[in-house]
């Protein structure tokens, strides 16, 4: 195929597109909408190193998106630390928590690891609703400052759009650097089989460990961007069950396992997410999720291996 | 006899009231093909996955190399040097042949590219380089079978154990890997092969074990073992026995 065979230069000829995007399209709502989409792909690209290399699915992946929007959050509005640290102090406390909560969790396999999950998520939920301390149901809003890198805070959208597509490259040469590398080869090992993959020495529990918490991590990172972009916080926002579901379904419908997948499903379904809101979302709550079932029926149905199996070469 | 590479001790194994290995003792010298030979139920995959890790021993021990592996993990008994098959073949079916292999590679080394190229050598030598990369789920059998054989062999270890590769395998197949056992033998690596198809594995064998009912009935060399009146019983029946003498006189 065309696309194929230039590729190389095709996904040059897209960055540079993204580069100066923000210059050609001044709209405010275009800006928001690249924003999201690249906030949503770099959640689907984190799922994807659990869920899709190493074939965990995880429903509970919302928990490390709050602990990254509430660790840099707190830090900010109590110590008033700038959120490029709490974002890195969030990105340790998800590891750290994924790691805990991970080594349980993997003991279990299928379905059952998914369950699991989801019960972590809805605690943590729960715990934030109740907690106090850290705003409870009404959640925090973030003060505003001045306009500094520092603070991570701008009037504009344009910095955001950097710093979002920063971060996504990041997650998409991590996830390239994940293929290439033994990891990528022991995570796909364990996914496809456990007991053959502990036959050649894969340590298969600490490899799911380790997907786990990498992709805690970019998850966690999120999390810091959106408190930041938005500056206001709610566990019904962060850490929300059909968050962990979106970030699931994005990498399944552009296809799992593979680092254009997910990005291709956050493309697809945030605008499909966003237009249906705006133009259906008055005709009665959920009418964009129905859109958005109906896909996912339709792609389950005919194209299982997502949608980059379109691109992709039969042996 | 050679030295001792593996050594099992009065190994038994119970699941629940079922005991499937009572007191079994073997040994493998280094460099040898032992045969673990049974018929169905004997408890030989049993037997094989208590030495490989997969299930805890209830009593006794097994050593490796002169180390106790008794309960170790897959992993690490896997690390030791002891490689494994399994009976119903576990290839990573979403994978190349090639990336099957180099995933048995990176044991030795990280390096991709030094990975790479050990893959590609054993590769070769189970004559498999014309299917390097198609996907495994697009195998036959045997070369599925080849193919998780390549896959131990590029760990380096220095004992593989085989859980019935001559299973399904016609008459044709099963000459061309006894063949391939014997060419890995030549280089130095031991081999215990499970199997219930006896005429597979005897003319190869240096020593045979034979199991019934969890326990070992005979052991020593394969002409020994053919014409052992228990074993004979343990595959053929008590009819066959009686017969056999009355023709015999």
């Amino acid at each position: 195929m065309v696309f194929l065979r230039y590729k190389h230069y095709f996904i040059g000829a897209l960055v540079v597109f993204f580069l100066v995007f923000p210059v050609i399209f001044q709209k405010s709502f275009a800006q928001h909408m690249m924003i999201l989409i690249f906030m949503y792909a770099l959640l689907a690209m984190a799922w994807n190193i659990l869920g899709g290399y190493t074939g965990q699915v995880s429903l509970g992946h919302s928990v490390f998106f709050g602990i990254g929007a509430y660790t840099s959050t707190v830090l900010f509005m109590w110590y008033g630390i700038s959120p490029w640290i709490g974002m890195i102090a969030g990105i340790i406390a998800a590891v750290a928590v994924s790691l805990v909560v991970g080594y349980p969790c993997f003991r279990l396999k299928g379905h059952y690891f998914a369950i699991a999950t989801i019960c972590v998520g809805e605690i943590v939920h729960l715990i934030f609703l109740n907690w106090q301390a850290v705003g409870g149901a009404i959640g925090l809003f973030l003060p505003i400052v001045d306009d500094s890198f520092v603070n991570f805070q701008f009037k504009s959208k344009v910095p955001y759009y950097y710093i979002i597509f920063g971060l996504l490259l990041l997650s998409v040469a991590t996830t390239v650097w994940i293929e290439r590398s033994r990891l990528g080869f022991y995570l796909r090992g364990v996914k496809e089989d456990q007991d053959a993959a502990r036959s050649i020495g894969i340590r298969a529990t600490r490899y799911k460990m380790i997907a786990m918490a990498l992709s805690a991590a970019f998850t966690a990172m999120a999390g810091t961007f959106y408190a930041q972009y938005i500056l206001f916080i709610d566990p019904g926002s962060v850490l929300f069950m059909m968050l962990s579901i979106q970030m699931c379904l994005m990498a399944v419908l552009g296809g799992t396992g593979t680092v254009w997948g997910p990005l291709i499903g956050a493309f697809i379904l945030i605008p499909l997410s966003e237009f249906s809101r705006a133009s259906l979302g008055g005709a009665g709550q959920g009418l964009d999720l129905m859109v958005y079932g109906g896909l996912i029926m339709v792609m389950s149905a005919y194209k299982p291996s997502g949608l980059i199996s379109l691109f992709q070469k039969k042996e | 006899m050679k030295t001792e590479i593996l050594k099992v001790v009065n190994l038994t194994k119970r699941f629940g009231g079922l005991t499937a290995n009572s007191q079994v003792n073997l040994t493998a010298g280094e460099g040898e093909i032992l045969g673990l030979l049974g018929p169905n139920g004997a408890g030989k995959t049993t037997l094989f996955n208590c030495i490989a890790g997969y299930y805890r021993a209830d009593e006794g021990s097994v050593t490796f190399r002169g180390e106790d592996i008794t309960s170790q993990s897959p992993e690490d008994i896997c690390r030791s040097g002891i490689a494994r098959t399994f009976q119903l073949v576990k290839v990573f079916n979403g994978m190349t042949v090639l990336e099957n292999v180099m995933c048995g590679a990176f044991l030795r080394s990280y390096r991709v590219r030094k990975a790479r190229s050990k893959a590609q050598e054993v590769i070769d030598f189970l004559e498999l380089s014309d299917k390097v990369h198609i996907p495994a789920e697009n195998l036959t059998l045997p070369d599925k079978k080849r193919l998780e054989l390549a896959r131990a062999l590029a760990l380096d270890p220095r004992l593989i154990m085989l859980d019935e590769v001559m299973a399904g395998l016609t008459t044709a197949e099963i000459g061309k890997a006894v063949e391939t056992l014997s060419r890995i033998c030549d280089m130095g690596i031991t081999l215990v092969v499970v199997e219930h198809v006896m005429e597979a594995i005897m003319p190869i064998a240096h020593k045979v074990v034979v199991l019934d009912n969890g326990e070992k009935i005979a052991e020593g060399t394969p002409d020994v073992i053919s014409s052992d009146p228990r074993v004979i019983k343990a595959y053929l029946g008590e009819k066959y026995v009686a017969a056999r003498r009355q023709n015999q006189s």
